[in-house]
């Protein structure tokens, strides 16, 4: 048995529950088999209707949850860095174990290599490391992001806003780090509040410092709509000034519903919806069966993320015993866990890297808003 | 239990209600009885237990979900001094839950480490109990940590009070939420403060993590005690939250029966009468606030252990009220009431609303999203709860009087009213 | 205020070079504050006119929240938590019958009969739902203490983030709706005002007059008025107190509904704990202009919201603007605790 924990209370309710409803679709679609085990799927929910959001005893109590399931092998998530923070060192002292988790979404470069003091030796009391993510993270993003801006859109003023929440404040951080170093000028980083109206003010400040691109750090869920509104009302289009965002802008209907969200150019480490969806593969028929069962897209572009986590999880029970020291040994012994394009649900390859546990695919892909979708527009290198 | 006031005259008349001796007993012993059965059932019975009976009391009674609520326990026994005793109303009591944390986070992790770049080669441990690797930084032991919380909550909660006592009972609720919305903010922004921002007093958003594991001290000496309380010790934490929660509920017994704890609830029935009797309203209602407050630190350091960190997302304006809702579902001022409201409504918030979800969609077939319907049920908990039982599970005798009186009718209330209307009168010509 | 009185009566042979104090550092506070908006608007005149017409959008609306708030709050003295979620609800529904029904996206004609449509069943709705849950709640607890309704309106805050949690409301995430004026504004010389701002001031300023009115001139303000200062009082001399505690929590859902309008035609943008944080920086407002006072209300609205504005562009960033709005509270209860407008004395409603 595997096991997804996610919030599915509160602001972050619609993407956790497509992402669950995702990974059913996948597992029904390979039979819930892995090799010679068959897998089932528990779902832990780790928010409360009190906080509205995830919440940290939720999160420490599903580790123990985890641990304590005899038969449960693996987890994949959380959505939130700060609830994976706290679960991780838990899962990796397991007596069976460590216990593996695979993230969709936890992108806090802390959680698998040196970041800040004492990472990420702290998520790791046991001496070995169980924790793999199928995302980049932020660090990666926000340096192709600025790459990118620096190279394709020749800018030189840029002003960082980032949503005050981990996520947010690394890609910003990662964002501005480069830009620095490959000269472009940050004229500001600043922490926007998501229960804020409206931005005009801080866009009007913005505005006297005429910046010619602005960088979104933080998740479209966090009144993204409303700062993109605010933003071209106040400093025009995102022609004129342009605005640069993160994958936690990406793979929301409703931002591509937006018109000002034309010319919005997001990284994406993967390849965007409607790439899968022409290119044949796991990842279009798992999109084409969603849409049928739902009548909808993912609300989410970490759904598939979330599919690419449970594959990680699937081959590594495979080639596993079944135990969960077996699984977790399989992604951090040898040569680590491979999915291969044609099969990945990000259509591209996942290599997990068994000495950090970070996937390899470290290329992203820059895309456009244009006329509702979000298009590709390029393929960013990272060094 | 930190400001004992003068009071030059005992309000004799208001001595509390008589707790009949029997209950007094009853109930005290009732709780050891639970927390015995629930420790010997968890450390010996369950482990021998076949795996259906295992993994059923997991669902239904998961220890992490039992610890958590017990601390909720200790949060709302803090709030029900304010509150029930003292009648102040409180609507940031969340901030000390996060002092309480964060002095955790300081004294008890590697975070102080990174508060300014100086500071980076300190390490101080003071009977600490590091996680292996993490011995820089700052290291008390997880008891002396507790006093230095309950202290510094105290004295959080006296700065908190001191601007409020001119305030009648709205106004000082206002208050109280003002600095419940500000702590947390800075909590959250406390990551570039100071000059230059060099600064970084809370890590933000990403918090503090871990914080250290509880010794236990001489009593590993005991054969399978364990040394530290690591993260599967669930059933020995639950000795160390128990007691302490038993400790604070002995403090809220023993203190209502003195003193201070008569002066609190003068001022919760009439301020005006009490002030004429001698009682110093400044003082009485500042150590009320301190009194409070410090529950709230033991509190909070308990949960920096409990979750094994600290995180500024946690301290919200609804974990206040759902405190409050603790509170008073509990029964304001009963000190059993609150423990089991708390005990109830936190076991409801983590395990049972879901698991009722399981069994209804089990039992109907169903396949109801119960997790998109908490807020509902939730709410409509509340509202029943206040229409149908406002004095809450177990009330107070004393306010069970007030509460109780029936709805009255026109006639009737006029003059069950005049006396208050001729109090106003006079209150208000003495203000002219 | 009768232990206030007391309370300061009792002191004040010993505290009386205390208490000039204490009013010598808040006018000194407040002093300082103006010097520094004053200080900007010298040096970043055209800047600091802008925030100041981005605050006055956004106070406008805290404005009209705050409104309803004062309201019921100054008949039953009722905290009503669940104002500001009836306030998200409004803008849901507003947002349902603009868009979803009428496609309102521009200025015309059809959008405008639209936009009254929206208008006329928000304020209705928001109306009739405050009623029903005065009727079926809070008229029980009338004789209880101030807790019992508190949490009441806790609890129905939640149901109704609940309700505004479905699919076909908001969801759990914030939906955009297109709004009849988008962006658009005109300039007066180098600064931009929006279209939407002058037309949330436009509606909440007749809407003050308007409620004054009724409050001061009308048979049911009047009854209003006694039934906030003595219910027994009122009841004897012939008012129905129901009747007028139900007038007036429908006079403050109907408000609730305009402000859900607006809100939605301003912003553009609805999340289902909306509320919670508005309905809170209305609170603030409402008690900064002296609760229970209607003037005071939309004053405290604006101030805060300019404040808010300033803040957001030339002083401490967005980050701090909730520590800012609650300092800014805090100041006040110590220095004056009955509000800018209010004053011991005055009448209530």
């Amino acid at each position: 048995m595997i096991s997804t924990d996610l919030p599915l209370q509160g602001a972050s309710a619609d993407a956790s529950t497509d992402t669950n409803n995702l990974i059913e679709l996948y597992l029904d679609s390979i039979d819930h088999k892995a090799g010679d085990y068959t897998v089932e799927l528990k779902k832990y929910d780790n928010s409360t209707a009190a906080a509205g959001q995830w919440d940290e005893a939720t999160c420490a109590a599903n580790a123990q949850e985890h641990v304590a399931t005899a038969n449960e092998v693996a987890v994949m998530g959380e959505f939130n860095s700060g609830c994976t923070k706290l679960q991780v060192p838990v899962l990796n002292q397991d007596p069976d174990g460590p216990m593996l988790q695979v993230s969709h979404a936890s992108t806090n470069p802390g959680l698998t290599k040196a970041w800040e003091q004492g990472e990420p030796e702290k998520y790791a009391p046991s001496g070995v490391k169980s924790f793999a993510r199928v995302v980049t993270t932020d660090d990666y993003q926000g340096t192709a992001a600025a790459d990118f801006a620096k190279e394709d859109l020749k800018v030189t003023k840029c002003y960082i806003l980032n949503d005050n929440q981990t996520y947010g404040q690394g890609i910003g951080k990662a964002f501005q780090a480069q830009a620095e170093k490959i000269g472009i000028q940050i004229l500001g980083n600043e922490a926007y509040d998501p229960k804020q109206p409206n931005y005009t003010a801080v866009f009007n400040k913005i505005k006297s410092l005429s910046p010619d691109c602005i960088y979104f750090a933080g998740i479209y869920d966090n009144n993204g709509g409303q700062l993109l509104k605010d933003k071209v009302a106040v400093l025009g289009d995102n022609e004129k000034v342009k605005t640069l965002s993160p994958d936690g802008w990406t793979g929301y209907p409703d931002l591509d519903e937006q018109k000002e969200a034309e010319g919005l150019y997001a990284t994406f480490a993967g390849l965007a919806s409607e790439q899968l969806a022409e290119q044949e593969g796991a990842a279009a028929d798992l999109l084409k069966s969603f849409e049928e069962k739902y009548g909808m897209q993912p609300r989410t572009s970490y759904a598939l993320y979330g599919v690419a986590g449970v594959q990680v999880i699937l081959e590594a029970i495979e080639k596993s015993d079944g135990t969960k020291k077996g699984v977790r040994d399989a992604v951090f012994e040898g040569d680590g866990i491979t999915i291969p394009a044609e099969e990945s649900a990000t259509g591209k390859e996942i290599h997990i890297d068994p000495a950090s546990g970070d996937t390899t695919a470290k290329d992203i892909s820059v895309l456009q808003e244009q006329d509702g979708a979000q298009k590709f527009l390029k393929a960013q290198p990272v060094e | 239990m930190t400001t004992t006031p003068e009071i030059t005259t005992p309000p004799k008349e208001l001595k509390p209600a008589k707790v009949g001796s029997r209950s007094s007993i009853a109930w005290p012993l009732g709780f050891l009885g639970v927390a015995v059965l629930i420790f010997v059932l968890n450390q010996w019975i369950l482990p021998e237990a076949s795996a259906d009976v295992q993994s059923g009391f997991r669902e239904w009674l998961p220890m992490s979900a039992v610890n958590e609520a017990v601390l909720w326990a200790i949060f709302a026994l803090g709030l029900n001094i304010v509150v029930g005793y003292s009648g102040l109303l409180d609507l940031g009591y969340v901030a000390f839950w996060g002092i309480g944390g964060y002095v955790a986070g300081w004294l008890m992790a590697p975070f102080a480490n990174q508060v300014a770049p100086q500071w980076n080669n300190l390490k101080i441990s003071v009977w600490g109990h590091p996680l292996p690797g993490q011995d820089y930084g700052i290291h008390l032991n997880f008891w002396l940590v507790l006093i230095i919380a309950a202290v510094v909550c105290a004295l959080a909660g006296v700065v908190i009070g001191a601007p409020t006592l001119r305030l009648k009972s709205d106004y000082l609720a206002l208050v109280t939420l003002g600095f419940g919305e500000i702590l947390p903010e800075v909590f959250r922004n406390g990551e570039r403060v100071g000059p230059n921002g060099a600064w970084n007093i809370t890590n933000g958003t990403k918090g503090i993590t871990p914080v250290d594991q509880i010794g236990t001290g001489p009593f590993q000496l005991i054969p399978g005690v364990p040394d530290l309380l690591g993260p599967f010790d669930l059933t020995w934490k639950f000795i160390v939250y128990g007691g302490l929660l038993a400790l604070a509920m002995f403090v809220s017994l023993r203190i209502r029966e003195g003193r201070l704890g008569r002066a609190w609830l003068a001022i919760r029935e009439d301020e005006l009468a009490a002030s004429m009797m001698g009682v110093p309203l400044m003082r009485t209602k500042l150590s009320a606030y301190a009194v409070g407050a410090s529950f709230g630190g033991i509190g909070g350091v308990c949960y920096a252990t409990h979750v094994g960190g600290v995180l500024a997302d946690r301290f919200t304006f609804s974990v206040s009220i759902i405190l409050l809702a603790m509170v008073v579902l509990g029964g304001m001022g009963n000190v059993w009431g609150v423990t089991i409201g708390a005990l109830g409504l936190a076991w409801i918030n983590s395990t049972g609303l879901s698991k009722f979800g399981d069994v209804y969609n089990d039992v109907t077939g169903g396949n109801v999203n119960f997790a998109s319907h908490n807020f509902l049920i939730f709410g409509a908990v509340l509202v029943l709860f206040m229409l149908f039982r406002r004095e809450g599970l177990i009330p107070e005798t004393r306010t069970k009087q007030v509460l109780q009186e029936p709805e009255r009718g026109e006639i009737e209330s006029l003059g069950a009213e005049m006396e208050g209307t001729a109090e106003d009168t006079a209150a208000e010509g003495a203000h002219k | 205020m009768t232990q206030t009185a007391v309370a300061a009566s009792e002191v004040k042979p010993r505290r009386l070079p205390r208490e000039i104090a204490l009013t010598l550092t808040g006018y000194t506070l407040l002093a300082l504050v103006l010097l520094w908006a004053l200080f900007q608007l010298i040096t970043k005149p055209t800047e600091f006119a802008q925030l100041f017409i981005a605050g006055l959008g956004n106070g406008a609306l805290f404005a009209l929240i705050a409104l309803g708030y004062t309201m019921v709050y100054g008949i039953i003295e009722l905290i009503n938590f669940s104002h500001g979620d009836l306030f998200m609800l409004a803008t849901v529904l507003s947002g349902i019958v603009c868009v979803s029904w009428f496609s309102v996206d521009s200025f015309t004609l059809g959008a405008v009969g639209a936009v009254a449509l929206a208008l006329v069943l928000a304020m209705a709705a928001a109306a009739a739902l405050n009623v029903a849950a005065e009727r079926i709640a809070y008229r029980r607890l009338r004789r209880a203490p101030k807790l019992a309704p508190l949490i009441t309106a806790v609890g129905l805050s939640f149901a109704y983030q609940w309700f505004g949690q479905r699919q076909f409301m908001t969801g759990s995430t914030s939906k955009q709706w297109s709004t009849m004026f988008g962006s658009d504004g005109f300039n007066i010389g180098d600064i931009r005002v929006p279209y939407t701002t002058v037309i949330v001031i436009a509606v909440t300023i007749p809407l003050l007059l308007l409620m004054v009115y009724i409050v001061q001139r009308t048979r049911a303000g009047k009854a209003m008025r006694a039934v906030a200062q003595d219910q027994d009082a009122a009841r004897l001399m012939g008012i129905d107190v129901d009747r007028t505690i139900a007038f007036t929590f429908a006079m403050g859902g109907a408000l609730a509904g305009a402000a859900g309008l607006l809100y939605l035609q301003s912003i553009g943008t609805s999340n289902y704990n909306l509320g919670f944080r508005l309905g809170l920086i209305a609170f603030v407002a409402a008690v900064l202009g002296g609760i229970g006072n209607l003037q005071g209300a939309v004053l405290g609205g604006f101030i805060i919201g300019i404040l808010q504005g300033l803040n957001d562009g030339l002083g401490l960033g967005q980050q701090w603007s909730q520590t800012v709005v609650f300092a800014l509270l805090i100041l006040l209860m110590v220095f004056k605790p009955e509000g800018i407008l209010g004053s011991p004395t005055t009448e209530k409603v």
